[in-house]
């Protein structure tokens, strides 16, 4: 009885932290950021990066164009803070040019052709 | 006229093998397939996973998989097939053959090394398909999974090593790998020596698991380019190292309910262009007193723990680089009654305490050097010092020892004629090791001076296919001369079967007492019968490795294990005398070990893997005349892991079914009653879980080990009269503390 109890327990506390983690999207907007990502790797390190950022709600890339489309929840982030985010991990984003630091670290594969 | 005098099987090997590719190929010139790659630091060339391949100037690309393998579908017009790999010079290659496999080798380039990050996905564990040596790796992922404090917890998930402790008042954890002691495995820091002799009932844990960047296990005789003392395998630890650890600081907290609390800390610093340190530490501390089973014993020693390494890296452009290392620890583990740590007149109050300080420093010193553009000649020098002290009391029992080690190891490793079908390793080792042990009136005093010489040649006739043979000669100032012979054979039969082979002899020479410093926690008479002389073994294996590959993440591995070992000497210690002795002696008799393990990984998809194991031990030997069981060797074990990563990692489940087959109990018919054990004990199940939430720079986990709270119940025997002549907390075979809840988190300064 005490074990089954220590169970129901450690599965309550299971489904409360999952649904803590659920992001209560309002006011959802879309932005458009063309990008210097080159292949896959680079589109799955830039997916990557705006899943961990505070606000986004979701992010595809699309490798022809190099645009990402970023869903975002804009009273807790802006467009500014998405480009700042992927020029954080070494890509360009629109206007605003890649992190140097962060560049430097790409795989080769992920840098522009020029400095391959 | 013409005479076919050696119709030789390698030859046969490589027209059956080729003619096998020719008809693969053929099916598929849309896809080009191929194989990436590299030297690593000691030159030797590597399969190297995760690294881009792509069409030059296009951005169709693929990355290599864990064995360095790629599929990549072919671009009408584009000829040009780059591989790159952060840290490693980029290759370019004009497929012209379509039909045949492409292989890029790729060299590191050291000016690119610093801060590199590599952020692919990483298994949790895999075994590698290339490797001479099969070799489980087990990678910082892997070790993420658990609670993970050190050395000791890092096998939770694996079957192939064991962990048990080996009493009920020391809480020292031992391995045991194919069903013999751990100290038959040999086990290596970065590929020299570690924690050998006396630092072997507790070293595990001087191994905080955060300092671990992966563990490679690998079972059966090893390479006798490290040594002539493994025998049962080898387990190698790779700590981070500054050139390759990609953040600036790392902090870790733990905490249990068991009371154990731990940090560590990690801090990188460039100090000039070439030069790098990290500086790592670790402190923990449990001080709480718990006794489930109410019988007056703790059931885990208090412990405190200090443990500081710093370690610097210098490079020499592209030529090499060198290593250097110095860790410091102390330790003090105080166990038994309750209550005992805070009276000073525990003794005449009949109450029983046992206290372990350990103080232990190690500086290692590596360098590594090309001799030709290529990286395939190479020359590496190690060199390593150990002073470790152990003072101990075991209730009215003293020990203490005393160990100085020093170690030295030159390898060249040449590819005649530059090609990749001969490579040799030979080079010169010394040994010192002065050791000292003292128990009342039996004393090892040991003055060891070991230099050897050993040679290596691996052939390798084609890609499927490799054989290496090794041999090496030491001389041992008190034992003589001993020639270590080891061979080892990989044949990838197809792509996806790969079989290998291996027998070899190993050595050891053990300390008196240390590899059985559980009974001391008894009031078994401890009869010492000469000087531990030279263990001797030999070791013969196999093992299949097939793997069936629909995509990336959809795979399944089945690895299907045979060893055996058996002894020409060893030194045992034989409880099954009397329930009131121990004896340990030189058996010349029959001792072996037969080990059958069977491994089945699944990952159905992305982010889902399922690890499902089962294990056969047979491990014997000659006791007064008769085969019988070793003691606490559980024969049959399972293995059941359930991962689950959610998309970009941010939340991960881990679940661990671990079933225990009985073992043998030794002999106890010659007490009272009440203090009679039974022959064998039960088997048992224990399960782990644990839930990691990851953040941009912070993880958090939870989780708890023995989630269904098993234990032994009643360890110590006659727990209420610890002088008296019954009392003995050595016959272990269970978990002794419960159900232990935990929580820590991990943050990141990049």
């Amino acid at each position: 009885m005490k074990k089954l109890a220590f169970y129901t327990w450690m599965a309550s506390t299971a489904i409360l932290i999952l649904s803590v983690g659920k992001v209560f999207g309002a006011n959802p907007d879309t932005v458009w950021i063309r990008t210097s990502a080159q292949c896959e790797m680079c589109k799955e390190a830039i997916e990557k990066a705006l899943a961990y950022e505070k606000g986004v709600i979701s992010s595809d890339l699309d490798l022809k164009t190099k645009k990402v489309k970023v869903v975002y929840n804009s009273a807790k982030t802006s467009p500014e803070k998405i480009r700042k985010a992927i020029s954080g991990s070494g890509y360009d984003a629109d206007e605003v040019a890649a992190d140097p630091k962060a560049y430097k670290r790409l795989p080769s594969c992920c840098k522009k052709p020029q400095d391959r | 006229m013409r005479t076919i005098n050696k119709p030789n099987f390698v030859l046969f090997l490589f027209i059956f093998i080729s003619v096998f590719y020719k008809s693969l190929a053929q099916n598929g010139v849309a896809a080009i397939e191929g194989k990436v790659w590299a030297y690593n630091e000691k030159g030797i060339k590597v399969p190297l996973p995760y690294a881009s391949v792509y069409w030059a100037e296009t951005t169709n690309g693929t990355t290599t998989d864990v064995n360095g393998n790629f599929t990549i579908h072919r671009i009408p017009g584009v000829t040009l097939l780059v591989a790159s790999y952060i840290g490693y010079r980029s290759d370019t290659i004009e497929v012209t053959h379509p039909d045949e496999p492409i292989e890029f080798t790729l060299s590191m380039s050291s000016e690119t090394l610093k801060g590199v990050e590599v952020k692919s996905r990483q298994d949790n564990s895999f075994v590698s398909k290339l490797t001479t040596i099969k070799t489980e790796h087990i990678t910082t992922e892997g070790l993420k999974q658990l609670a993970c404090c050190n050395l000791s917890e890092s096998f939770e998930n694996s079957i192939t090593v064991d962990v048990g402790y080996t009493d009920a008042v020391t809480g020292a954890k031992q391995i045991q790998m194919l069903g013999l002691a751990g100290v038959y495995s040999q086990l290596m820091l970065e590929n020299m020596p570690f924690l050998r002799s006396i630092a072997a009932p507790y070293g595990l844990n001087y191994v905080p698991g955060p300092w671990m960047q992966s563990i490679q296990v690998s079972k059966g005789t090893a390479s006798v380019v490290n040594g002539f003392e493994s025998v049962t395998g080898q387990i190698n630890l790779e700590y981070l190292k500054p050139e390759h650890w990609e953040n600036r600081a790392y902090v870790n907290l733990f905490g249990s309910t068991e009371g154990r609390g731990e940090l560590n800390f990690m801090g990188r610093m460039p100090v000039g262009n070439n030069l790098s340190t990290l500086l790592m530490a670790h402190a923990s501390m449990q001080q709480s007193e718990m006794d489930h089973d109410k019988d007056g014993f703790m059931d885990l020693p208090r412990t405190r723990q200090i443990n500081l390494l710093n370690r610097w890296t210098y490079e020499y452009g592209d030529l090499g680089h060198s290593q250097l290392s110095v860790n410091f620890v102390s330790e003090d583990r105080w166990g038994g009654s309750l209550g005992a740590y805070n009276m000073p007149s525990w003794r005449q109050q009949g109450l029983y305490a046992s206290d372990i300080k350990n103080q232990r420093f190690q500086a290692f010193l590596k360098s590594g050097f090309r001799l030709d553009d290529h990286g395939h000649n190479s020359v590496g020098l190690q060199l390593s010092g150990t002073v470790h002290d152990l003072d101990a009391f075991f209730g009215d029992r003293y020990y203490s020892a005393s160990d100085r080690e020093l170690y030295a190891n030159l390898i060249f490793q040449l590819e005649p004629g530059h090609s990749e079908h001969h490579k040799i390793s030979a080079g010169a080792s010394f040994q010192l090791e002065k050791l000292t042990e003292y128990f009342y009136e039996d004393s090892l005093i040991r003055n060891h001076q070991t230099p050897g010489v050993f040679a290596e040649y691996t052939f390798t006739p084609v890609e499927s296919f490799t054989i290496m043979a090794g041999l090496r000669a030491d001389n041992n100032s008190v034992f003589g001369t001993f020639v270590t012979p080891r061979f080892h054979l990989r044949w990838q039969l197809t792509p996806s079967i790969v079989l290998r082979g291996s027998a070899g002899k190993g050595y050891r020479t053990p300390a008196m007492l240390t590899d059985n410093l559980g009974f001391l926690s008894s009031s078994r008479q401890i009869i010492i019968e000469g000087e531990p002389g030279l263990e001797k073994a030999w070791n013969y294996g196999m093992n299949l490795t097939k793997t069936w590959e629909w995509s990336d993440s959809r795979k399944v591995d089945l690895t299907i294990d045979i060893y055996r070992t058996t002894f020409d000497q060893q030194w045992v210690a034989d409880a099954d005398v009397s329930a009131r002795k121990v004896l340990l002696y030189n058996l010349e008799g029959h001792s072996r070990s037969n080990s059958f393990q069977a491994e089945v990984r699944v990952e159905p998809a992305k982010g889902f893997s399922l690890l499902g194991a089962f294990r056969f031990n047979d491990v014997k030997m000659l006791l007064n005349n008769e085969l019988r069981e070793r003691p606490f060797v559980n024969r049959y074990k399972a293995l059941l892991n359930l991962s689950r990563k959610t998309r970009f990692d941010k939340w991960q489940f881990d679940v661990t079914l671990l079933w225990n087959g009985d073992a043998r109990i030794p002999y106890t018919a010659d007490n009272p009653t009440e203090f009679r054990l039974e022959e064998r004990s039960p088997s048992y199940i224990v399960a782990h879980a644990q839930i990691t939430r990851r953040f941009k720079h912070l993880e958090i986990y939870a989780g708890s080990e023995n989630l269904g709270n098993y234990r032994q119940h009643h360890p110590v025997l006659a727990a209420n009269d610890p002088y008296g002549p019954f009392f003995d907390a050595s016959m272990i075979w269970g978990p002794l503390s419960g159900r232990m809840i935990y929580a820590g988190l991990r943050w990141t300064l990049l």
